[in-house]
């Protein structure tokens, strides 16, 4: 039940009460002493619900305030945890052989023009390590943002007009099996 | 060998090496099927088509290339050139899907029921790809494609993915297939499968959707049309036991 339907109905009764023993007076049915005691007691009585009334809304209120606090902190709990990371092996097919600076620009520059300061902020891409011999190499990124960043490699070949291709050939959860990835898997 | 996904339905003849190469790196980088595109556009001969397909039938069986299909895409603006191409060509190619460059061959192919897909085009049609055209391509089964490639012509990146987005999500709403090809014609621009699921995971489509878009719908069109182009096929329902 909600308590300003109760207050309501507990005011109704109240102001009967006080209506009961007016018109009780007026038809002298009793004394003055009587009714002023009744009156006052009635007023009493009205003025406590109201009071009651009052500490009613401010607990609630003050709960839901409290509930939504403690679930402002789960939240802020959830973005203080450390992020989980994914690890891209990638290859760079184009016709003369880049160095790791020139793939570091491209691969930056790609997620940034696609996502912007913010996305790329919360991407968070990392070249971790790039082999010039076999321009294959490894890429670090949010595991949330692993789609945005497979995305935006994809770019690479429309973005230097079918000069440079990055193609994402696996993706794992540990650095130690991406070195692996990057020794054995072949596919020239 | 079995038809698996995921396929790559669009990657364009160019020339035999090229495209051999091509299909080669694209089976090393996850796809299990491939669709070999020729383009046909209106001032072109038919002859050339069919010697262009011949050649590609010949690279298919020289080097014994399983789960590779052929298919012709047809790029034209008027209604006849289309009826008349669909007439002569259909019971050639495992697929044909078309690029139409008005309204009124939009609406055309998406009534036609010899066309399996129509490519999402970006330039002038984008915002034909509405209600009505959905309910066109909802009636007669036709997938909406999306080539990863050919999307990024113009400059107008902002334009195209309001407009692909609005596209996408209408036809998720009409239960129209989706799929995602990379429209690729040298290993300078082919893309793995995840990177085609990605465009669609970019634009908000959830991603058992996008699974779909690359492996599923895609297989399905090309078991339709094996099977109604085997002799054993006589009409929708209807086949010789």
């Amino acid at each position: 039940m909600n308590v300003l339907s109760l207050f309501i109905a507990l005011l109704i009764v109240e102001l009967t009460f006080i209506m009961a023993t007016t018109s009780l007076f007026i038809f002298n049915a009793i004394e003055l002493p009587v009714f002023a005691t009744l009156t006052i007691l009635g007023l009493i009585v009205v003025i406590l619900t109201f009071t009651l009334f009052k500490l009613f809304k401010m607990i609630i209120l003050t709960n839901k305030i409290l509930l939504k606090v403690k679930g402002e902190k789960v939240k802020l709990k959830e973005a203080l945890r450390k992020p989980r990371k994914r690890y891209i092996v990638f290859q760079v097919v184009s016709e003369k052989t880049l160095s790791r600076d020139e793939v570091k620009s491209i691969i930056d520059g790609l997620i940034k023009e696609t996502f912007g300061l913010i996305g790329s902020g919360n991407i968070n891409a990392k070249l971790i390590s790039y082999d010039e011999n076999n321009m294959k190499g490894i890429l670090r990124c949010v595991h949330s943002y692993r789609d945005a960043v497979l995305f935006a490699l994809a770019m690479a070949s429309v973005k230097t007009k079918d000069k440079v291709n990055i193609i994402p050939l696996k993706t794992t959860g540990t650095l130690r099996k991406a070195r692996e990835i990057v020794k054995t898997l072949s596919i020239d | 060998m079995k038809l698996q996904g995921p396929a790559d339905f669009c990657v364009y003849f160019r020339n035999v090496e090229e495209t051999l190469r091509t299909i080669n790196y694209a089976f090393k980088i996850g796809f299990n099927t491939i669709v070999i595109s020729l383009t046909f556009k209106e001032e072109d001969d038919l002859k050339n088509l069919a010697s262009k397909a011949h050649e590609a039938k010949s690279v298919i069986k020289k080097y014994n290339l399983e789960n590779v299909f052929l298919r012709a895409h047809l790029i034209g603006s008027s209604i006849s050139w289309f009826k008349n191409c669909l007439r002569k060509i259909r019971y050639s190619f495992h697929v044909v899907s078309a690029k139409p460059l008005t309204v009124d061959s939009l609406r055309f192919t998406g009534r036609d029921r010899r066309i399996d897909v129509i490519v999402y085009e970006n330039k002038n049609l984008s915002r034909f790809f509405d209600k009505s055209q959905m309910r066109l391509m909802k009636n007669t089964e036709t997938a909406l494609e999306i080539q990863f490639n050919s999307l990024w012509s113009s400059s107008n990146y902002k334009g195209l993915i309001f407009n692909l987005r609005r596209t996408l999500s209408l036809a998720v709403r009409s239960n129209i297939p989706i799929i995602v090809s990379s429209g690729s014609s040298s290993l300078s621009n082919i893309k793995t499968p995840y990177q085609l699921m990605s465009l669609l995971t970019i634009l908000g489509i959830p991603y058992p959707y996008a699974k779909l878009a690359v492996s599923t719908i895609p297989l399905s069109i090309i078991k339709r049309n094996i099977h109604r182009l085997s002799k054993k096929h006589v009409e929708t329902g209807v086949d010789i036991v």
